[in-house]
């Protein structure tokens, strides 16, 4: 099960990739030309993009390594314990929206320390897979075109992100549980 | 309001660091930090012009209207504001079959490449439209059919059953999607349709 998915998963590029161009061709697209054209606005996007993720990275950096994203972060801890959130998990859940390399690193921990099978190993796999890192794609996407004010963004995204970590500690309980 | 933020984040860090006596180790978090942006942006640049230039074929190829005109009940449900007869629709249906596929490396260049074609819509570039909220609700936490990385990490450890939470992964992601819409919608009809 696991192997076949690994598979599907490292084919997905190719196939994708494959039938764009397939289709193309039977098309009479010129592809090169089409994708030199397009491949070239590449750079610029990028670019576009660093001021952003410097101004966030360097301030999440920063808050974790103080101890300020932990001592903001702790009054949650109370409240979320007593509603059945195993603690163990509470920095993983705490710190995905935030920063994605820190939050994996976490669960690659969590999956030495109890087991990668055990219910919180479990949980904790499903935690890291079910959401993404809200505030990074915040920063980049405005960030690109230059949009200063995210209205409601911010706001959506980690209503959301609490929806997918309840429903992901939930749902391994009433499954592994 | 992400003014304010900032601020408390780097400020309160700064002052937090030295009380404690530790200006050391923020020091180095703090360069650490602006070059691991850099590096993470400049990886990103072959990675973009190679998926930008697949983009354009398949526009060219008219495989991205045709999606565009599958997905046409779906897209106008999410985005009542876009017209759907526009290109960005193509990009943005492109974007969200990539992160379901969980082709992360495809699904970011897609997705700058959706805000650039709505933040040309934008009649005031510096806020953001009700459609790009909508977009970033789903992009960040687009529903996962194969959380990749996740699964390699649980092999990695020596998982019996790597494959375990792939389909409440699925679940709990289709949750958290389904949320974002219903109050992406909600704060759009308390705040305006811009």
């Amino acid at each position: 099960m696991a192997s076949y998915l690994i598979t599907l998963s490292n084919s997905a590029v190719p196939l994708f990739v494959g039938l764009i161009l397939l289709v193309a061709k039977f098309r009479g697209v010129k592809v090169h030309e089409v994708f030199v054209q397009g491949a070239a606005e590449g750079f610029d996007i990028a670019i576009k993009m660093i001021p952003y993720l410097v101004a966030m990275l360097t301030a999440i950096g920063a808050a974790r390594t103080s101890g300020l994203l932990e001592l903001v972060l702790s009054p949650l801890q109370g409240p979320l314990t007593i509603l059945g959130f195993p603690s163990e998990l509470l920095p993983i859940a705490l710190m995905r929206p935030l920063s994605g390399s820190a939050s994996f690193a976490l669960m690659v921990d969590a999956l030495q320390t109890y087991g990668p099978d055990s219910l919180l190993g479990l949980m904790a796999s499903t935690l890291q897979g079910a959401t993404d890192t809200t505030f990074y794609i915040l920063a980049v996407y405005f960030g690109s075109v230059g949009v200063k004010r995210f209205r409601y963004a911010p706001f959506v995204g980690l209503i959301a992100d609490l929806a997918g970590i309840t429903s992901a500690v939930l749902l391994a309980r009433l499954v592994w549980g | 309001m992400l003014d304010l933020i900032w601020f408390i984040l780097l400020f309160g860090s700064v002052v937090l660091s030295l009380w404690r006596g530790e200006p050391e180790a923020i020091t180095l978090a703090l360069l650490q930090e602006a070059e691991s942006a850099v590096k993470l942006t400049l990886g990103l640049v072959g990675n973009m012009a190679f998926w930008l230039g697949m983009l354009s074929i398949a526009e060219a190829a008219g495989i991205v209207t045709m999606l565009a005109r599958i997905m046409k009940p779906v897209f106008s449900f999410l985005f009542p504001t876009l017209p759907t007869q526009d290109p960005v629709a193509g990009a943005i249906l492109m974007n969200l079959s990539a992160n379901m596929l969980g082709l992360g490396n495809a699904a970011t260049p897609l997705g700058l490449k959706a805000m650039q074609r709505l933040q040309e819509l934008n009649p005031d570039p510096s806020e953001a439209t009700a459609a790009m909220c909508t977009f970033l609700a789903l992009n960040t936490c687009c529903i996962t059919f194969i959380p990749t990385a996740v699964l390699a990490a649980r092999a990695a450890a020596g998982s019996s059953k790597p494959a375990a939470t792939v389909s409440i992964t699925f679940l709990s992601s289709a949750v958290a999607s389904i949320v974002a819409v219903v109050v992406d919608r909600w704060c759009y009809h308390l705040w305006g349709r811009r």
